[in-house]
């Protein structure tokens, strides 16, 4: 541990960290600049360097919560955290309700359909849901009558949560061993018994995992969000965000707020699992 | 009456075959070893005992039922683990109760099996534990108590040693065997390791893979030293014994003697001659390394004496493992520890002892006919 | 062989069924294009009268056209405060009363045709009221306009469902005697011996789609019900449907555990890249959508158009103008805008790595946990923020020139600048992936080859090359890989930095097929464009499985 030695790879390294982080900073410095403007300081009329400088920098002009406050009392913000945090919740259960028996299955037996089951999930995550948009408009909103709602949207979530969270699944239950399972049935207990007793418990670190990154991912889906609700009071966050500084609007400091109250929980999901991500 | 006999038994995974036209009988209270190289099918014949496999043709009986198509639950049978598979999220009273749960015993019975076992197993103290905090040979006495609490009518063990140390190894060899006198339940016994076998069985069947055992799985049965003193063919005299036995090619002259490499040798009066020994026929002669003594055997005819170069020398302590080149091939010699006067690279004189050698049929590999 | 020629008059057959069938469909759909025209004339009956200084419950009183029955017409003035006035077929009238939230819709509609108005007015065009028909699957809206000097624009509306028609006799007869000649075929001629259930069943079907094709008209329902009951049919008289009994007994378990997924799966991703696929056929867009499906059949047109475009650049009064929708100058785009993140992404994080890696490195842990930060934030904030931070007029970046005494660019205008935008948003994105990725591929490499080097005179540069790179790069290969897909579908950059701006230029396919699906409603033709896509992804994963099945067997 010796600072000295590495100076120019702190040097760099330091140098770096001020670039990457300035995008973070100035949203925060807009967060707390208590103006809906873009710049974080007045320009003039006829502004200088030093005028331009000092609406860059990351630092506002005076230091306030106005746009927090804001946001909770001119928007229904705290509603669309709630919409997220309903729509996330319900997808990762309901991913993981039917990901856990289908990978399951998909680890332990063979069975006619096996090898081409587990295809069809991996070119399902292949194709890009944004191209499927217009049919998945027509079933959800036509056919099934649950357009402009959560839980179209839940739906549609769960769906493309479903194959990652079975082939994440499927990785660890094939790290079980099967003996222990044999185990199992020589002392007399049922397949689904052993999947409820024996197999999911010993999964749970691998659920767990698995059912925070399909949260994660259903809390910061933009796209579909923004084409299938239409009422502003089901917005989910991202599409609210977005409202917020769309063509129309540019109400940058509620904007920034916002972000950082969305990026918090997801920030901290995201660190604590790191050591998984790769 | 619970003896399992295997009724003309073959089975395939994806059409690989791997046991074909197995038959055999395991009587009531024995402990039978299966035991043979990997690929022998020996754990697929156990898995089929325990009901983990189907047959693809044959019958499989425990006692008097055929049990076939019997559910694993429903045949009685209780079966250790090469890995112990014992479940991780239990402790290990939980563990050796998890089976007896399952079958809604009450539970005053089932904690009175359960410390009986945890008794016998020497366990008491670790009840409360789960597996990960227990030793190799811990998790083993687990392994074997969540089997006999249920007081089964077979035993099955899969290679349950593999995973301990040597000493170990040692301690729970005799453990088990112990165990099963006292219990004197049938049991199976899977193992690749010869010395398991020859000191744990009642009997052996020694297995083969099909393609080496000329489409057959069963080489042969019977009591360690029965086998090991009369193998029934190359197969098991090769498995059998360390360092295994010696080989090498004779021709009969016809007269009960055969010609090997221009010296002449007699054959043991036990063999029954006939057409396999007639002039002309070619003999693979097997002997084992201790059968073959340092120097010239004086003062008795017919003794085969054969000299050749020391290649190597493994000097054990309680003994000396000679490797020498001689005319009638490479010959392995188990010799006394201070095997007097050998040096690598010099020549030296063995005798084999002509009253112990094995002859085969170099074309079926069988043993040849003997006069007992 | 006889039982193939018996498939196939039974098959014959049952498509004139279904032919019959549309015919009748069509008369249908005549009769609610009557229906239409009716709407349609009363609306702008009414509109005009309005216009003309009536209140709009007194004009929907006294209005000339008859409502057919199951009708409403409805009055809406939009503006500060949108009243809507309503009558029905029976002449009930109901008081003017607000619109409710779930009326948004009629709300949207006067708004939307006052402005249409407007344009017309403005541009010198003869002012004429629009009608809009939204002859959807069942529901009919006729829509006139009328100008309001007060009070904000107002619509006519009027809208139902039209009665269904009366069949013509002679169809129906035609449909039931096709499907019984079918029937009775069937029982005559079906070979003997095994297949007598499958007979009877086929037989059933055929009966049943003869009836359904009667009465109802719906001719894709009665076609599918015949070619899934005959399939059925020949599928129990080869003994497939027993077999199939049977091994969905056999392994219940998985079947049933995996059922859930798979359904869900079906419903909402194979069906709908199926039913994808069968839209790119067609030249559907929202105005034909309640055509039947045949009448909107092109077959490959549409990929004519895509693939066989190859007019890239336009010559126009000595200038050479790009043609941004091009399909080809996209999937260039496509391409450079994969190339280049991924080779930033690859160059940032390796070189982050290397330095992180560095023995004894004092703050490695704080170093990698702060930079991993762009990461962990959702990439729609940090776009839209990139977004902010392009801003011409002012962003940070303008701002930042300009304190250096430079010129403010105007980012979005050109497009190498407006590429540029998504680049920088992206490359922040993406480098703290391959920087993990490096990071743990550099840990996993043996420290003593490096001794060994040293000892043998290596320099550190030649270390990188010689044993570094060699080494990590089998772990490297699959995540470059995987960076470079997600790069080539990263829709939420592009689309919330740069936009496509200008024009379209910075498009990448992925959101290009989103503008033409969603923004510009040709759905079959978006449909041909993300089936274009996802044949080069498949294209992708196929030559990568090769390269790695080469690479492997090369070892």
């Amino acid at each position: 541990m010796n600072f000295s030695k590495h100076w120019p790879i702190h040097l760099g390294l330091i140098a770096f960290i001020g670039l990457a982080m300035y995008p973070i900073l100035w949203v925060v410095a807009l967060a707390f600049s208590g103006s809906q403007d873009l710049t974080l300081a007045n320009l003039p009329a006829d502004p200088t360097q030093g005028d331009h400088l000092a609406a860059a920098l990351p630092f506002p002009e005076r230091w306030s919560l106005a746009n927090f406050s804001g946001l909770m009392r001119d928007l229904p913000f705290l509603q669309w955290m709630g919409n997220s945090l309903i729509v996330s919740g319900l997808t990762t259960l309901a991913g993981i309700v039917i990901a856990c028996p289908a990978a399951y299955a998909f680890s332990r037996f063979r069975f006619p359909g096996q090898r081409a089951g587990l295809f069809l999930f991996l070119v399902s995550q292949m194709y890009p849901v944004v191209v499927m948009l217009a049919p998945l408009y027509v079933i959800v909103s036509e056919w099934l009558r649950l357009g402009d709602s959560l839980w179209g949207l839940m739906l549609v979530y769960a769906a493309t949560a479903a194959p990652f969270c079975v082939w994440m699944l499927k990785g660890y239950f094939d790290t079980i061993p099967i003996e222990i399972e044999e185990s199992a049935i020589m002392d007399g207990v049922s397949r689904p018994r052993i999947f409820w007793e024996i197999v999911l418990p010993l999964a749970r670190p691998a659920i767990a995992v698995t059912a925070l990154f399909s949260f994660m991912t259903a809390w910061n889906e933009f796209i579909l969000a923004a084409i299938f609700l239409e009422n502003q009071d089901k917005y989910t966050a991202p599409v609210g965000l977005r409202f917020l500084v769309s063509d129309y609007t540019a109400d940058w400091g509620y904007f920034a707020a916002g972000s950082i109250l969305v990026s918090l929980p997801v920030a901290a999901l995201f660190f604590a699992l790191q050591k998984n991500l790769v | 009456m619970t003896g399992i006999s295997f009724k003309s038994v073959s089975m395939a995974y994806d059409g690989v075959r791997v046991v074909e036209g197995l038959d055999l009988e395991v009587q009531d209270r024995e402990f039978m070893v299966f035991v043979g190289p990997s690929g022998c099918g020996k754990s697929t014949a156990l898995r089929l005992i325990a009901g983990l496999e189907r047959p693809t043709s044959g019958d499989i009986h425990i006692g008097a039922r055929n049990v076939t198509q019997v559910e694993p639950k429903d045949r009685d049978v209780a079966m250790v683990f090469q890995s112990y598979a014992l479940y991780p999220h239990m402790s290990v009273a939980e563990n050796i109760a998890f089976g007896l749960k399952v079958r809604k015993m009450p539970a005053d019975e089932i904690a009175a099996r359960v410390k009986e076992a945890a008794e016998l197993l020497g366990l008491q103290k670790y009840l409360d534990r789960t597996p990960r905090q227990l030793s190799g040979g811990q998790r083993q006495r687990v392994a074997l108590g969540r089997a006999l609490v249920r007081r089964p009518s077979v035993f099955l063990f899969d290679e349950p040693l593999s995973n301990l140390d040597a000493e170990l190894r040692g301690v729970m060899r005799a453990e088990i065997a112990k165990l099963q006198r006292r219990l004197a339940t049938t049991t199976v016994y899977v193992t690749h390791d010869q010395v398991e076998a020859m000191t744990m069985g009642d009997r052996i069947a020694v297995l083969a893979p099909l393609d080496r055992g000329k489409g057959r799985n069963l080489m042969q049965v019977g009591a360690p030293l029965a086998l090991y003193d009369r193998p029934a063919n190359v197969f098991v005299a090769k498995f059998l014994g360390a360092p295994r036995m010696n080989f090498f090619s004779a021709v009969s002259n016809g007269d009960r003697t055969l010609a090997c490499a221009g010296l002449s040798l007699d054959i043991p009066t036990t063999y029954v001659g006939g057409s396999a020994l007639a002039p002309g026929k070619s003999v693979l002669v097997g002997i084992r390394p201790e059968h073959c003594t340092l120097g010239a055997f004086d003062g008795r005819p017919g003794g085969f004496v054969v000299s050749g170069l020391v290649d190597i020398l493994e000097t054990l302590g309680h003994e000396t493992i000679a490797y020498l080149s001689t005319p009638i091939g490479p010959i392995v010699a188990k010799l006394p520890a201070g095997a007097t006067g050998l040096k690598v690279g010099e020549n030296a004189t063995l005798t084999l002892d002509d009253r112990r050698f094995h002859l085969f049929d170099p074309e079926t590999e069988a043993r040849l006919a003997e006069r007992l | 062989m006889t039982r193939f020629w018996i498939g196939a008059v039974i098959g014959l057959l049952l498509a004139f069924v279904g032919l019959a069938a549309q015919q009748m469909g069509a008369a249908r759909q005549q009769a609610i294009a009557q229906s239409a025209e009716n709407a349609t004339k009363i609306a702008l009956e009414l509109a005009s009268a309005i216009a003309e200084g009536q209140a709009p419950v007194t004009a929907l009183t006294q209005s000339q056209g008859e409502l057919p029955p199951g009708f409403r017409a409805l009055a809406i003035s939009a503006g500060a405060r949108t009243v809507l006035a309503e009558i029905n077929a029976g002449g009930d009238l109901a008081p003017p009363r607000r619109l409710t939230r779930d009326e948004k819709l009629y709300y949207d509609l006067a708004f939307g045709l006052a402005t249409a108005l407007a344009i017309n007015v403005e541009e010198g065009a003869r002012v004429r009221p629009e009608i809009n028909v939204l002859a959807g699957r069942e529901q009919i809206r006729a829509a006139a306009p009328f100008p309001r000097a007060e009070g904000g624009p107002g619509v006519v509306v009027v809208e139902g469902r039209p009665a269904p028609p009366s069949l013509p006799l002679s169809r129906s007869l035609l449909a039931f005697s096709a499907a019984l000649v079918g029937f009775v075929l069937l029982g005559r001629f079906w070979p003997a011996g095994q297949g007598a259930k499958a007979v009877a069943l086929a037989r059933m079907f055929a009966l049943a789609a003869a009836i359904l094709g009667s009465i109802s008209g719906a001719w894709v329902g009665v076609l599918t019900a015949a070619i899934g009951g005959y399939a059925l049919a020949l599928a129990i008289a080869s003994g497939g449907v027993e077999q199939a009994g049977k091994t969905l007994l056999k392994h219940n378990f998985a079947y049933a555990a995996v059922s859930p997924a798979l359904l869900a799966l079906t419903l909402l991703s194979f069906f709908p890249m199926f039913y994808g696929f069968v839209l790119s056929l067609t030249d559907t867009t929202l105005f034909n959508l309640s055509q039947p499906l045949l009448d909107r059949f092109n077959g490959l047109a549409n990929y004519g158009r895509i693939l066989g475009d190859f007019q890239v650049t336009t010559a126009s009064e000595g200038r050479t103008l790009i043609n941004y929708g091009n399909f080809y100058w996209t999937l260039g785009v496509t391409l450079a805008w994969t190339l280049t993140n991924v080779t930033i992404g690859v160059s940032l994080g390796l070189g982050l790595a290397l330095a992180l890696n560095t023995q004894g490195l004092a703050f490695a842990g704080a170093y990698r946990t702060i930079l991993l930060l762009p990461w962990a934030i959702p990439n729609y904030i940090t776009a839209l923020a990139w977004k902010g931070l392009f801003n011409p007029q002012f962003g940070a970046i303008n701002q930042l020139l300009q304190a250096g005494g430079l010129e403010p660019v105007s980012w979005f205008d050109q497009f190498g600048t407006a590429f540029l935008t998504s680049l920088a948003a992206n490359a922040w994105l993406s480098f703290p992936f391959m920087m993990v990725v490096s990071l743990g591929a550099l840990q996993a490499v043996n420290r003593e080859m490096y001794e060994a080097a040293r000892l043998e005179g290596a320099s550190a540069w030649r270390q990188f090359w010689s044993i570094t790179l060699p080494a990590i790069r089998p772990a490297l290969a699959p995540s470059v890989l995987l960076s470079a897909v997600w790069t080539f579908n990263m829709f939420n950059v592009i689309f919330l930095v740069s936009g496509g701006e200008p024009a379209g230029a910075t498009e990448i396919l992925i959101t290009q097929a989103y503008r033409y699906g969603i923004e510009e409603y040709r759905y079959g033709y978006a449909a041909a464009y993300s089936i274009v896509i996802f044949g080069l992804l498949l294209l992708f994963g196929l030559v990568q499985a090769q390269a790695g099945k080469r690479a492997e067997t090369a070892r």
